[in-house]
């Protein structure tokens, strides 16, 4: 498999006032060439920890990192101008004004500053190009940073937290964004707490807990099997459509009025209940949705805090 | 907003994203750009008119026909005053305090012989004892422009420091490593572009000083009829050589400024290290620790020792007759080397911190 991302055995400690923190712990993951990579994980968990030693702005204790092939941080410069990011909330100078802030990164790559009002333009800050940042609305901050990444025409945009701070618009066009890099065999890396968000969005995903890789691989994968194959059956007669369902080998259960019924294959409901003169009001998959794996995952190893987990909000901190 | 993706592709060829960023150069004048962009800069241009307005007004009232004519005065009544007392002394009582004055010029006088000036004790003064003299414009604006060196320095630091710890404090460093991540270059271009802003800061302060003082001797020019003696120059070199050594030192402020802001990453941190530096090590270090011994070690006597070719300062020297203090001189080589160690060490030790520092 080709991949956009590696990391091997890649450890980062802080030392603090509270003494030492291991933020990341032995990560080894990779994310594939093309298409949107959800990175989760609770809060604390190594997420922003391990971007920012992506791109170099933080030195791992051991083990590596690869971008695009490249070692980093030695070997980044030469894949930088593929690389877009934002790490955490965005960051720019308060009292120069948008058009500036993209200016003079535009010209630290070398980008020609028509590229800058397109870039505004197609992140609706074109009328807001010429106010101080300073002025913006956390959504707006967010559309300029998201334009800053754009400026370079990323093969690999690595996002994290994205759409904090954006209306439903704007976290939709986010996704919508997402989406259509991953489309045009972009690669997305794109570290969010709204895990439904990245569930929509993520072909791939991986899951960290105490700076170390947990789960990892395609979303539907990740998913099981027992999402694949749950299905949820309205029938009139939900007592005699269970015991032909039974009698067909299939195992069925009870959910008030609801059969769930766990099968490879779910034509096989309906030849049976037909077979039998009973027809469907109505047959919906049951699927695990990420949220549940990624509970269940992080709860195996006992982390997060329930409002972590009823909420799912709030940011990473320092890690 | 619409129900869009955000950015199609950029459809043009990856070759308008120059492979590997811009060149060191190319980064030097983007930081230039920042700087300029600025408010404390446009603060900084503001504060150097204002500055130069007022040094050379106080220029323009000490050398105003009207403030010679008063001092011509004063000179003369002061020496018709000294002919009275001195009339009024006996031959004996001038031989007594003469014996007195060279016996102490004795005494203060160790490895290296002290003048204390013993045979001009009766001597009558000189108009240049009283300051009429013809400055010309040279040594005006040679003596204003080398009293402003600390004013511009200062400025120039100040930029310099919160031009890069701005970065650090706002986040956008770590944003910009991601477009431009090679460390050295980036710190190096901003160490530079502040070297270059603060000589750009200097040479506006000496060209306006250069403008405005040339117009105020001109305004002032000395009533021949007066007779004033010429100025004895406070230096044999050309003043273009003296400037050039302000814009130096205030272009090192401006280096010095972003190497500490790289250092410490906090405008505030910068500007209380340098009181605390100015109070601890100027003041009660230099001055009241090893009777001014240390002083040759000083930042600001060797920055006058680079910009006056030479600097004087006075060490306390004690016996059994009591402490008079001797002047001695750190010298213009002493002033240079000092200036280029320490801008040395400040510029290595930046460069080596921000290369493996995390930037979050």
């Amino acid at each position: 498999m080709d991949v956009a991302v590696r990391t091997v055995n890649l450890r980062k400690t802080y030392w603090g006032r509270g003494g030492r923190r291991v933020a990341v712990q032995g990560l080894s993951m990779s994310v594939p060439l093309g298409g949107v990579h959800g990175f989760l994980g609770p809060n604390g968990s190594g997420k922003t920890t391990t971007i920012r030693m992506l791109l170099g702005l933080i030195r791992a204790d051991s083990g590596t990192a690869e971008v695009f092939g490249a070692s980093v941080p030695g070997n980044l410069p030469a894949v930088i101008d593929r690389v877009g990011a934002i790490v955490e909330s965005p960051k720019f100078f308060p009292s120069f004004t948008g058009r500036q802030n993209l200016s003079l990164l535009a010209s630290a790559i070398g980008t020609p500053t028509a590229r800058v009002d397109e870039v505004l333009e197609a992140t609706h800050l074109g009328d807001r190009g010429r106010d101080r940042f300073a002025s913006y609305s956390l959504g707006m901050k967010q559309r300029l940073a998201i334009a800053s990444t754009l400026l370079k025409d990323p093969d690999l945009l690595i996002l994290d937290e994205p759409t904090n701070g954006l209306d439903p618009a704007g976290i939709r066009e986010v996704r919508d964004t997402m989406r259509s890099l991953g489309e045009q065999g972009r690669t997305v890396l794109v570290s969010s707490h709204i895990l439904a968000e990245v569930e929509h969005v993520a072909d791939t995903v991986s899951i960290i807990g105490h700076g170390a890789l947990l789960a990892e691989g395609r979303v539907t994968d990740i998913l099981g099997d027992a999402g694949a194959s749950r299905v949820s059956v309205v029938v009139a007669s939900p007592d005699r459509a269970a015991q032909v369902l039974e009698d067909e080998g299939v195992t069925v259960s009870r959910d008030g009025d609801r059969l769930v019924v766990t099968t490879d294959d779910p034509a096989t409901i309906t030849r049976a209940l037909a077979g039998h003169g009973l027809y469907l009001t109505e047959m919906t998959p049951v699927r695990a949705d990420l949220e549940s794996v990624f509970l269940a995952l992080t709860a195996e190893e006992g982390l997060g805090s329930e409002s972590d987990r009823a909420a799912g909000d709030g940011r990473e901190g320092a890690a | 907003m619409s129900n869009e993706t955000l950015m199609p592709a950029d459809p043009r060829p990856r070759t308008t994203v120059r492979a590997g960023g811009t060149s060191f150069v190319g980064l030097v004048g983007v930081e230039l750009r920042r700087l300029w962009w600025r408010r404390l800069t446009k603060v900084a241009i503001v504060a150097i008119i204002a500055f130069v307005g007022i040094a050379s007004y106080s220029a323009y009232q000490e050398t105003r026909p009207e403030t010679i004519a008063q001092r011509l005065d004063d000179f003369k009544q002061n020496v018709a005053e000294m002919k009275k007392q001195q009339d009024a002394m006996s031959a004996q009582e001038k031989a007594s305090q003469l014996a007195e004055c060279r016996a102490q010029e004795q005494q203060a006088s160790g490895d290296s012989p002290v003048d204390f000036g013993c045979e001009q004790m009766f001597a009558p003064p000189t108009l240049q004892d009283y300051g009429l003299v013809d400055t010309g414009r040279d040594e005006l604006v040679r003596a204003v422009a080398q009293a402003s060196v600390y004013v511009l320095g200062f400025l120039a630091f100040l930029l310099g420091a919160s031009f890069v710890a701005a970065e650090f404090s706002s986040g956008a460093m770590g944003n910009w490593l991601t477009f431009a991540p090679r460390r050295l270059q980036v710190a190096a271009s901003k160490l530079s572009a502040a070297t270059l802003a603060g000589a750009a800061l200097a040479g506006l302060g000496v060209g306006l000083l250069l403008l405005t003082i040339t117009g105020v001797t001109t305004i002032n020019r000395p009533d021949a009829s007066l007779n004033l003696p010429d100025a004895i120059p406070s230096s044999t070199e050309p003043l273009y050589l003296s400037l050039v050594r302000i814009v130096t030192v205030v272009a090192l402020g401006g280096l010095g400024g972003a190497a500490i802001g790289l250092l410490l990453r906090s405008t505030a941190a910068v500007v209380g290290g340098i009181l605390a530096y100015a109070v601890i090590v100027e003041g009660f270090v230099a001055s009241g620790i090893g009777d001014g011994r240390y002083r040759p070690w000083t930042v600001s006597l060797n920055i006058d020792a680079f910009v006056q070719n030479g600097a004087t300062y006075y060490v306390t020297k004690c016996d059994a007759n009591g402490c008079q203090g001797v002047s001695a001189t750190n010298s213009f080589t002493h002033g240079w080397v000092y200036l280029l160690v320490i801008a040395v060490v400040g510029v290595v030790a930046a460069l080596a911190v921000f290369r493996r520092r995390d930037v979050t």
